[in-house]
């Protein structure tokens, strides 16, 4: 693909663009609504997949992060901030992840159902337009503001449109994630002021490290340096969204009250969003705090990983189930970030992507049997596999995903994971190991609840999914089971990329030896 | 600046003082009066002895800026009496009596 | 054998043909009609039987030193160099054939190919055939990949993949509420031994820096011969293999899993599967044989698990049951075998008892069929008259798992005990024990046939029982014939053929499993002599308890401490105490934890630090009166503070 053309402002700007000139489709005609949206996203979605295809042969950009397809331009020069994009490998699979759910959600969205549907199209395509930017920015200044961005429409749909007690879920969600995100500022904002070239520019700070560690002391001088101030900061905003335990409560009753077609995307691709943060910024820029906190922040990792299974085996509400199934899953996503090594990483990066996918299949077919039987309950369904034989298969391949079943995409992810934290501690690998034993258990209760064991009578008159659900279920499980059959072209670009934040990171840089005139 | 103008270390803390107790009558003023028209004088007070204070100050640093800050302070203190006695009329106007303590309607 | 395309396209076929089959069975076949199912399902096993018999041939005709080779296909995934200064651990798609792995593929669609034949009559009036054929062949497909794999990684793809068809198959009637808590019971007990499997090749892989099962056996020596590393590879190893193949402490699944049909029982639950934890051992031998210690733990957990089993299978009424326990206790016997190092003996009584129990199984089966899904033997009793072919099968089959000569199940015990008895030190007391576990199978096994084909009908049902279709009778023939001479391949006997092409199974798996420390032969017959004596006085046993004086086994029982017969029949309460152990406490613990802790501290820190900003919010709007003069006040007073403060620091 040619350079020449401002590809990723194309995808990062389209959809802003579609939501746009959305607003002038008369709002009746929900055909056409529902189209442009379904035309906007699928475009953007192509194009991604064609960047994506070519990221190997595009021209590398050089900088510490090694960005293809870069574009920077002059934004407000005045306090150093750049409009900055770029694309390495990890936000490469971060970006076509948000484009294919972001598709799948505009697919899925009810046209009869949904009152105002011009309102949720816009607002998901505004949506997709800060989540992309979140993704793309190499400017922290811009990924600050996206960050904060993708909160807006975020919190209209969640108003708009969520099921009951969606105010007070909102509100928590908001205040939740914005406490942190302020944090964050803070120390951006330091980061920015002691770099030396004065600018946001996440590439420039990570060539000229600022200044030494304590340099200027804070908290009274001997509480913290600013330098692990800031990285608490970063982890702080991070922490929250991705969430781990116990920054997690906003997490449970926000997808309970969540409508599903936001779900989808909502849980596909915002939460993944705090794990991408902790790789491209808060270990890069603090590799010695990284390290520092390694311990403490591989505590909270395995901690989620069983609390959130624990939750989700004693749960009954079955979106809730799956939420928590959800922190217990980003918790090996973070247990792999901070093994710090390229193994742990690489597995994090793979799985980020894997759990997008499944959960979104998750939430779409727990979506499609409350639309059809009325109750979330899992003590009021059962036997749902008599009437709808296809709704099960899709379910059950989704369930044993969900599972971490060797064979399907996420065994690949959780296997390196755990390798990259057996490799720090071994412990961590048994406890992560846990992990896994108490998911199969709650996926399994929850699988089983809904579709063995004799019909429940309200279940009794439902249809089996049509042909538009089983046509969006479809690639989603041809996924699950593609990229565990084959990851080895995925995981190639991921691995790659891994090992380069690992260079990074590491907390001594390896004087580099030029051996002169001894070349073999 | 002309020498002989300069204020002594002698007269000057007797200004002051002058300031201070002006101030202080205001302050007063405004907290035991319940007259809004009465108030507004007790401001004028206060903002009056701050000027004595800035002119006194610019007399004995040997600089202009006292004198521009009363200046400024004059003018505020004359934008402030026509908002407010603006509020004032338009509150006896609608037909209240003029005591402060009954003007609390904007309250949480 | 060095034609590496013509093997790596054998393999791959020995894999498609189920899986072609399972995709058909499962997508097309709902409306293709039960004739198309039958059909694809069972053509597709045989397919692949002759694929694997291609493979076999192969293998045999290959010359000394060539009997093994690894082909490979894709590569699936690339961790990057592990180990410091190592090679990229490149994890292939890669495929052993080599005499062990074609032995248990011989066994694997061979016997399937039976059972799935088998299938076609016993599903006969299910509805959801369709549905079983698809399960049936991913299992076969399953099980096809795991012992072919020559990765670790991917071996243990196909261990979960086996762990998932008998989760599938035991649920099969999925609106049985106890089928389906059996199935859950099954399967989270597999990923129990998955997590173990998966910590041992961490351990191996972070070491070692490859997870290729030739490089690692070929590297085994690297851990140290006894070291505690190695030990503990070994041990999670077992752990693994000992979920799979329900020993001792993970073994309770196995029993439940009998609410799945019965061909699911013969050919997962007795013939493939649940040994695939012998053939792990097996396959890892190099290693096992790196630590003393882990063969020790192995040798002793199987023949306990033996002796366990043997005991349960005495008081159980369920027929199934009874053919499960056996299971187990023979399970426990190969698994003591290989832990001894006798891995080709082990191998070998995995073939004979694959063939006899799934005999067993499948006559189990026509007994069931016929009396309408009737399992508890307490109500069968005289049905020899009645199914004569049948009682004649089960009763080969039961000659062939007591052990008496010349049944196949003979040759292969009698061979383990001779191991048994050449253990060093204190493991010679696996010997006596394998005696034990010899009496306590001729009694359970005969006390079953006995008190179901002899003695007088006890139900109405018995009368009208008729012969199984022959669909299902023709199966159970051949595997029949097979329990009576499938043993005479070790024997002397078939040598006389001709040596050049006949060998016996020890003699095959050489190449792989090497000797072990073989018995002399003077220690051989006399084991094997004893072992003769134990199993015959065991059927004598039963035939006295059983069958010439009825009444005689509960006089006996009533004879014993009350404790004994109580604890059999209760299957010494493990189901209790693990429920009571593990699953309640992490029930109440997950409970506990959702109304308390998630509610109060969890959320309570956010909803306290909110209710904290709430109340002071309150609080100073309290403070607005509404009057000027307040305000005023507070201007003044905080005026003050602030003077008299930036006065105190000019002080200073």
């Amino acid at each position: 693909m040619s350079t020449s053309v401002s590809w990723l402002s194309i995808v990062l700007f389209l959809p802003l663009a579609g939501a746009v000139a959305l607003q002038l489709i008369p709002g009746k005609a929900r055909v056409l609504i529902q189209g442009w949206t379904v035309a906007i996203t699928l475009a953007t979605s192509v194009i991604v997949g064609l960047l994506v295809l070519g990221f190997n042969n595009a021209a590398a950009g050089g900088g510490p992060l090694n960005m293809r397809y870069a574009e920077n331009h002059e934004w407000i020069p005045a306090i150093g901030a750049s409009y900055h994009v770029g694309m390495d490998g990890l936000a490469a699979w971060m970006l076509a992840l948000n484009a294919g759910v972001f598709l799948l959600g505009a697919i899925v969205v009810s046209r009869r159902e949904t009152e105002r549907l011009r309102l949720f199209c816009g607002l998901l395509l505004v949506t997709e337009t800060a989540t992309a930017g979140v993704i793309l920015a190499v400017d922290m200044l811009m990924f600050y503001v996206f960050w904060e961005a993708m909160l807006i429409p975020l919190y209209f749909l969640l108003s708009n449109f969520g099921e009951k007690n969606r105010g007070k879920a909102t509100l928590k969600f908001v205040i939740y994630t914005v406490a942190g995100s302020l944090l964050m500022l803070v120390a951006i904002i330091y980061l920015k002021v002691h770099s030396p070239t004065n600018t946001f520019d996440l590439e420039a700070m990570l060539q000229n490290p600022g200044p030494a560690e304590g340099a200027v002391p804070f908290f009274g001088g001997h509480l913290l340096t600013p330098q692990q101030f800031a990285f608490i900061a970063f982890a702080a905003a991070f922490a929250i969204k991705l969430p781990l335990v116990p920054f997690h409560t906003w997490l449970p009753d926000l997808y309970e009250s969540c409508p599903p077609a936001a779900l989808m995307f909502f849980a596909g691709v915002v939460s993944k969003l705090g794990a991408f943060g902790f790789i491209r910024y808060a270990i890069t820029l603090f590799p010695h705090e990284a390290h520092d906190y390694q311990g403490v922040m591989l505590t909270l990792a395995v901690i989620s990983i069983l609390y959130g299974a624990l939750m989700a085996l004693s749960e009954t509400d079955i979106k809730r189930i799956v939420a928590y199934s959800s922190i217990s899953h980003l918790g090996f996503v973070a247990l792999g970030i901070f093994s710090l090594n390229s193994a742990g990483i690489n597995g994090a990066i793979i799985q980020m992507v894997n759990h997008g996918i499944i959960i979104a299949g998750l939430f779409l077919v727990l979506g499609i049997i409350e639309q059809r039987t009325g109750t979330r309950d899992r003590h009021e369904l059962a036997g749902l596999e008599k009437r709808m034989p296809y709704l099960y298969f899709f379910f059950l391949v989704i369930t044993l995903a969900g599972l971490g079943m060797p064979g399907m995409n996420s065994f690949v992810g959780e296997f390196t994971i755990m390798l990259g934290a057996f490799q720090t501690y071994w412990l961590l690998a048994v406890l992560a190991g846990g992990g896994v034993i108490l998911a199969c258990w709650y996926m399994l209760r929850l699988h089983q609840g809904l579709m063995h064991e004799p019909l429940q009578p309200r279940a009794e008159q439902v249809r089996d999914i049509g042909v538009r659900d089983g046509w969006v279920l479809l690639p989603l499980v041809a996924l699950m089971i593609g990229l565990g059959v084959y990851p080895h072209p995925v995981s190639d670009m991921t691995r790659t990329t891994a090992e380069h934040y690992v260079t990074l990171l590491s907390p001594i840089p390896v004087p580099v030896q030029i051996i002169q005139g001894d070349v073999k | 600046m002309n020498e002989q103008y300069t204020l002594t270390t002698d007269v000057f803390p007797y200004l002051l003082a002058l300031s201070a107790f002006l101030f202080a009558v205001g302050a007063a003023g405004v907290l035991v009066r319940r007259n809004p028209l009465v108030v507004f004088m007790s401001i004028e007070l206060m903002l009056n002895a701050v000027n004595v204070a800035f002119i006194s100050f610019g007399r004995f640093l040997n600089s202009e800026e006292g004198q521009i800050f009363a200046f400024m302070v004059i003018v505020v203190a004359a934008a402030e009496v026509v908002v407010g006695l603006a509020l004032i009329t338009q509150v006896f106007r609608i037909g209240r009596e003029l005591d402060v303590d009954d003007l609390n309607e904007l309250k949480l | 054998m060095n034609n590496e395309h013509l093997i790596g396209l054998l393999c791959s076929l020995v894999l498609l043909f189920p899986l072609l089959g399972s995709a058909w069975n499962g997508l097309v076949g709902p409306v293709a009609g039960r004739r198309w199912v039958n059909l694809v399902g069972t053509a597709s096993i045989g397919a692949a039987f002759l694929v694997a018999f291609t493979l076999l041939a192969n293998v045999m005709t290959a010359p000394e030193g060539e009997k093994s080779l690894t082909v490979s296909l894709w590569q699936w995934l690339n961790l990057g160099p592990i180990v410091n200064a190592g090679q990229d651990v490149a994890i292939n798609v890669d495929f052993t054939i080599d005499p062990l792995s074609v032995l248990m593929l011989m066994v694997i669609t061979g016997v399937g190919f039976l059972i799935h034949i088998y299938s076609v009559g016993y599903m006969e009036h299910d509805e959801d055939v369709a549905r079983f054929f698809a399960y049936m062949n991913f299992f076969i497909f399953s099980m096809v990949l795991l012992v072919l794999s020559a990765d670790l990684a991917i071996l243990i793809v196909g261990w979960a993949l086996v762990a998932l068809s008998s989760y599938l198959l035991i649920g099969f009637w999925y609106q049985r509420p106890s089928a389906v808590v059996a199935s859950r019971k099954a399967f989270i007990t597999q990923v129990i031994g998955d997590v173990a499997l998966v910590l041992a090749a961490f351990m191996i892989v972070t070491r070692l820096g490859t997870l290729s099962m030739p490089l690692i056996l070929a590297n085994a020596g690297e851990f140290g011969h006894g070291s505690a590393y190695v030990t503990g590879i070994c041990v999670l190893l077992a752990i693994g293999a000992f979920a799979k193949s329900a020993q001792f402490p993970l073994h309770t699944w196995l029993p439940d899993a009998m609410e799945g049909p019965t061909p699911v029982s013969a050919l997962i639950h007795a013939a493939t599967m649940v040994t695939a934890g012998v053939y792990l051992i097996a396959r890892f031998g190099p290693l096992f044989g790196q630590s003393p210690t882990a063969q020790a733990i192995v040798a002793c957990v199987g023949m306990g698990t033996a002796v366990m089993a043997g005991i349960i299978a005495l008081s159980q009424v369920d027929i199934k049951r009874v053919i499960a326990y056996s299971t187990m206790s023979q399970i426990g016997l190969m698994i003591s075998a290989v832990g001894l190092g006798a891995y080709s003996v082990g191998m070998f009584h995995f073939m004979t008892h694959a063939i006899f129990k799934a005999l067993l199984f499948m006559a189990a089966g026509n007994v069931i069929h016929s009396l309408h899904d009737e399992q508890d033997i307490r109500l069968m009793g005289g049905l020899h008259p009645r199914m004569r072919w049948t009682a004649l099968w089960f009763i080969c089959g039961s000659f062939a798992l007591a052990g008496a000569p010349p049944f196949a199940g003979w040759w292969s015990k009698e061979a383990m005990l001779g191991f048994a008895a050449n253990a060093p030190g204190a493991l010679i007391a696996l010997f006596f024990v394998g005696l034990i576990v010899n009496v306590l199978t001729g009694i359970y096994a005969f006390r079953l046939y006995f008190t179901v084909f002899r003695g007088e009908p006890q139900t109405a049902k018995v009368y009208a029982a008729h012969e199984a279709p022959k669909v299902m009778l023709i199966p159970v023939g051949i595997l029949g014939c097979g329990a009576v001479i499938a043993g005479l391949i070790e024997s002397p006997v078939p040598s006389f053929i001709g040596n050049h092409l006949w060998q016996g199974i020890s003699t095959f798996l050489e190449p792989v499993v090497g000797h072990g420390n073989e018995p002399s032969e003077a220690v051989a017959w006399m084991a094997l002599a004893a072992g003769t004596i134990c199993s015959v006085a065991g059927i004598g046993a039963a035939y006295s308890w059983w069958e010439k004086n009825r009444g005689r086994a509960s006089r006996i029982a009533g004879r014993l401490p009350r404790l004994m017969p109580v604890l059999s029949f209760h299957k010494f309460y493990f189901d209790e105490l693990y429920d009571a152990i593990l699953v309640r406490p992490v029930t109440a613990f997950s409970r506990a934890m959702r109304r308390v802790v998630e509610p109060r501290g969890m959320d309570g820190w956010v909803r306290g630090t909110a209710a904290m900003f709430d109340d002071l919010g309150v609080g100073i709007a309290e403070r607005q009166s509404g009057l000027i003069r307040d305000y005023a006040t507070y201007m003044l007073a905080f005026a003050v503070i602030g003077i008299l403060f930036v006065l105190g620091l000019w002080a200073k």
